[in-house]
């Protein structure tokens, strides 16, 4: 009887998965003009307002359409939703022409209406990206005056329909790379009729005033889109489904029938199943697992420089925060200090021992060769006998008096754990100063850097778009972003100077020498250049791996 | 006996009320926003953040949430992920691990009482010895070891058409999950089942038993069981309560999206509305699994009647 019962149980176990094999092996077969893929990451939302992730842009990309789309490895915007523009002689005024056939996948046409009703939610329910739309005339004040009474003039603000399909931005002064950002999505449109089921009233029986929409208006089957593809299923946590839109007005140049992207977070499970041919593309290879694929020759992988950097950011204002040493006397404040610091760090035993993806060793701020025709000024190569004299001159020689800073590094990231032990060795050996590093829990580390309480901690700026400013603008003495506290009028002054030029080479060679005084300054020292990493099966075709990794779904397909 | 039912159910909304306020209290102590990202956002975009999840301030959270939970059944929006509610959060990720869990802890119970059983009958024997060593292998083994080697398995020329890798798409594919999640258990309740039921078979109604002329495999499985099974029960109603809740490690490694993952993530993400939603799911569970216990206890061993039944 036991033997029996045990026996049986044990049987069961083996045989129910063979009995099943069957339809395991047909899911298992690949599929024609079918893209399985693993996102960077969860998709947090598919809301406008409130994205800011790269994997929900990258969706993004598939179900929405902007007037303009970005293209190719440079990113330049070409047509989309509209079919051209008139931009004025002062290069103030651009007239977007509306393309007619274009339609929301519901049938409704697109139009200038549209583009309008989104535009506007971006500033009367600001969200991360509200800031981009403070080029055009009027909008920064009446963000600025909704917020306090709800009620603003639309008439104040350089956004106005001319006809249905005829859409008119006025602009305060030229700006090189407005295209650009209207190739973003933030300035993508919405359907608003299909958005309306999810209002949020202030006063849900009055209802007077429109507080915001429910993100759950981005869910199929509600979502109302005009991109390439549809999204017809999202199963949370598991995978978004989307199939060509038949009604794409550019729907006979797409290629792909159908787009899965797979949400796993697991390394090994990512990697398995691309191995296992139920995932083509790998958007993201995490930093755990590509450099043993790079060492072992994987030849699907691809990498190549990102447009993003990994770098300190160095607190310096006279007196340390007060939370950290009681306030003490910041002697990063002294640009000698922090060229001293900067000068003696060996990058290269960091791209070489720890990251090991052939990442450049940075000595500049921007990417080099990420943006055509920028170049930077050279930055300062690694020289331990000068960083020794210069942190003698700052009244520390030998090391001798420096105070034992905190050195800050997120502990959910394997990464940065190892570097900042590998610096503390560094600046020991090469300047005899004692840093303390201390890890600190994801969400209270980005606490800590935003409202600047710490000395030095490790972090990474990746550009928005496809400019110098988006990497420049960071460290002017207001911006929201600028962690170092890191304050100097000659600075802004070049970006000023630098808005207000029209002819791009000139702009460019101004905001290279604001990029220098970061580069030889120090608020931040700039330690490696991202590499972008993708595992892509040669069944693939139309996805090149590229600094910002952006992939024209249009062009893209999968053979058998 | 339904006195005794009466009694603790009346106590289970008192017990989820203590709960919800301490996890409310500790989730609005621990440092670090819900709404921060990798970029410092504008004061005026977190402003409206807050104001739109009615999280301005703890006492207002408090005022909202609560509310909203008894008046509609709703634990509010994710404030991670924002296109879910708390509840379809629960609704699509409890079943998973529910399913998961339960065939976990059938494995689990079957084999560990099974096994247990027989080491005992068999003591000093092989699979007593055996069975020790199994055990000690389910406990001493971390499951995301266990879990990452049949992973490895799955992905395999042989295994590979038959589990979907890293994916939960068919019942098929909690096999491999279920046997990582349930090895901890089984080795457990084996070795619990194993002393216990040694220290029945040498009491004195075991040999009455055996001299009256009953079959040994009689005896065992109906007499010495029954009495030996007690400190299992007790153990299998908290661990009934882990295991159909989900766990993180599993549940990572095979990527299955179950309720287990958001009881880490949510805590990383300070997605405070979450954090509520799956701990007041996990003490339910807690609650009505220890009174099942309970109950099963009287009906197993009708000298154990807890709580002044007559």
């Amino acid at each position: 009887m036991t033997r029996l019962l045990t026996g049986l149980l044990f049987l069961l176990t083996l045989v129910a998965p063979a009995a099943l094999a069957q339809d395991g092996r047909r899911e298992a077969h690949a599929r024609r003009h079918h893209l399985r893929f693993i996102n960077r990451g969860d998709i947090f939302t598919l809301d406008l307002n409130q994205m800011s992730y790269m994997q929900d842009f990258r969706l993004t990309y598939a179900i929405r359409e902007g007037l303009y789309s970005p293209t190719g490895p440079e990113w330049t915007p070409v047509p989309a939703g509209a079919f051209g523009v008139d931009v004025s002689q002062d290069k103030c005024v651009y007239t977007f022409h509306l393309r007619p056939e274009a339609k929301w996948s519901n049938g409704d046409p697109v139009t200038a209406k549209d583009y309008i009703f989104s535009w506007f939610r971006l500033l009367e329910d600001p969200g991360e990206y509200s800031y981009l739309f403070n080029c055009i005339k009027g909008a920064r004040a009446y963000q600025q005056a909704f917020e306090k009474t709800h009620t603003s003039d639309r008439k104040t603000v350089g956004i106005e329909e001319v006809d249905a399909l005829t859409l008119r931005v006025t602009l305060h002064q030229p700006l090189t790379y407005f295209l650009d950002l209207v190739a973003f999505p933030p300035f993508y449109p919405r359907n608003e009729a299909s958005m309306r089921g999810f209002i949020i009233w202030d006063d849900p029986v009055k209802q007077s005033r429109v507080v915001g929409y429910r993100n759950q208006y981005t869910r199929p089957p509600d979502a109302v889109t005009n991109g390439p593809f549809n999204l017809v299923d999202w199963k949370f946590k598991r995978v978004l489904k989307l199939e060509k839109n038949p009604l794409y007005w550019d729907a006979k140049n797409v290629k792909l029938d159908a787009i899965d992207n797979i949400i796993n977070d697991n390394v090994l499970s990512q990697y398995l199943q691309f191995e296992a041919k139920a995932a083509d593309w790998i958007s993201e290879v995490p930093a755990d697992i590509a450099p043993e694929l790079r060492a072992r020759g994987v030849k699907e992988l691809q990498s190549c420089t990102a447009f993003g950097t990994f770098f300190l950011t160095l607190y310096c204002k006279p007196n340390l925060p007060n939370s950290v040493m009681g306030g003490a006397k910041n002697p990063m404040a002294d640009v000698r200090v922090r060229q001293a610091l900067a000068l003696s760090i060996d990058k290269s035993f960091v791209t070489e021992r720890i990251t090991r993806m052939g990442e450049a060793v940075a000595t500049t701020y921007i990417p080099p060769g990420t943006l055509p025709g920028y170049t930077s000024l050279p930055g300062l190569p690694m020289d331990v006998k000068r960083a020794q004299q210069l942190l003698a001159d700052a009244g520390f020689p030998g090391g001798q008096g420096f105070p034992k800073l905190p050195f800050l590094y997120n502990s959910e990231n394997t990464t940065r754990a190892k570097v900042a032990q590998a610096l503390q060795q560094q600046w020991k050996q090469n300047l005899g100063i004692d840093i303390e590093i201390e890890a600190i829990e994801g969400k209270i580390f980005r606490q800590r850097v935003s409202t600047k309480q710490y000395a030095i901690a490790t972090v990474a700026w990746y550009g928005d778009y496809p400019d110098v400013s988006t990497f420049t603008d960071k460290y002017r003495a207001n911006s929201l972003q600028n962690d170092s506290a890191w304050e100097v009028p000659e600075f802004d002054a070049l970006l000023d100077a630098a808005a207000k030029e029209a002819d791009p080479p000139t702009r460019f060679r101004i905001l290279a020498n604001a990029e220098g005084m970061i580069n030889t300054q120090f608020p931040i020292i700039p330690i490696f250049h991202y590499v972008n990493a993708g595992l892509i099966s040669d069944r693939v075709s139309g996805i090149k791996i590229n600094p910002r990794n952006m992939i024209r779904w249009k062009e893209v397909d999968v053979t058998e | 006996m339904p006195r005794l039912i009466v009694y603790r159910l009346l106590q289970v909304p008192l017990v989820l009320a203590v709960i919800y306020v301490i996890t409310f209290l500790l989730a609005w102590v621990a440092p670090g926003d819900p709404f921060s990202n990798d970029r410092n956002i504008d004061p005026a975009v977190l402003a409206g953040l807050r104001e739109r999840y009615h999280a301005e301030s703890p006492i207002k959270f408090l005022f909202y949430y609560p509310l909203e939970l008894l008046t509609t059944g709703n634990f509010g929006d994710s404030l991670q992920y924002k296109e879910w509610t708390v509840n379809d959060i629960i609704e699509d990720s409890l079943p998973v691990s529910m399913t998961l869990g339960l065939f976990a802890m059938v494995i689990a119970t079957v084999l560990g009482i099974g096994v247990g059983t027989l080491a005992a009958v068999k003591r000093g024997g092989f699979v007593d010895w055996a069975s020790l060593s199994i055990a000690l292998i389910g406990i001493s083994l971390p499951s995301f070891v266990v879990a990452a080697l049949l992973l490895m398995l799955s992905a395999t020329d042989a295994l590979r058409g038959v589990f979907a890798v890293g994916r939960f798409e068919k019942p098929i594919d909690l096999i491999l999950p279920g046997l990582a999640l349930s090895l901890a258990p089984m080795a457990y309740i084996a070795r619990l089942t194993r002393v216990s039921m040694l220290d029945v078979l040498s009491s004195d109604f075991v040999r009455t038993a055996r001299a009256k002329g009953l079959s040994k495999s009689m005896v065992v499985w109906k007499h010495c069981l029954r009495n030996a099974i007690l400190p299992v029960l007790s153990y299998l109603g908290p661990a009934a309560a882990v295991t159909l809740t989900g766990s993180f490690v599993v549940e990572k490694v095979f990527n299955i999206p179950g309720l287990g993952q958001h009881f880490i993530n949510s805590v990383l993400n300070r997605d405070q509305t979450l954090i509520l939603g799956v701990v007041m799911v996990y003490s339910a569970f807690v609650l009505i699994f220890n009174l099942a216990v309970d109950v099963l206890y009287g009906i197993v061993d009708p000298r154990i009647r807890v709580g002044g039944a007559k």
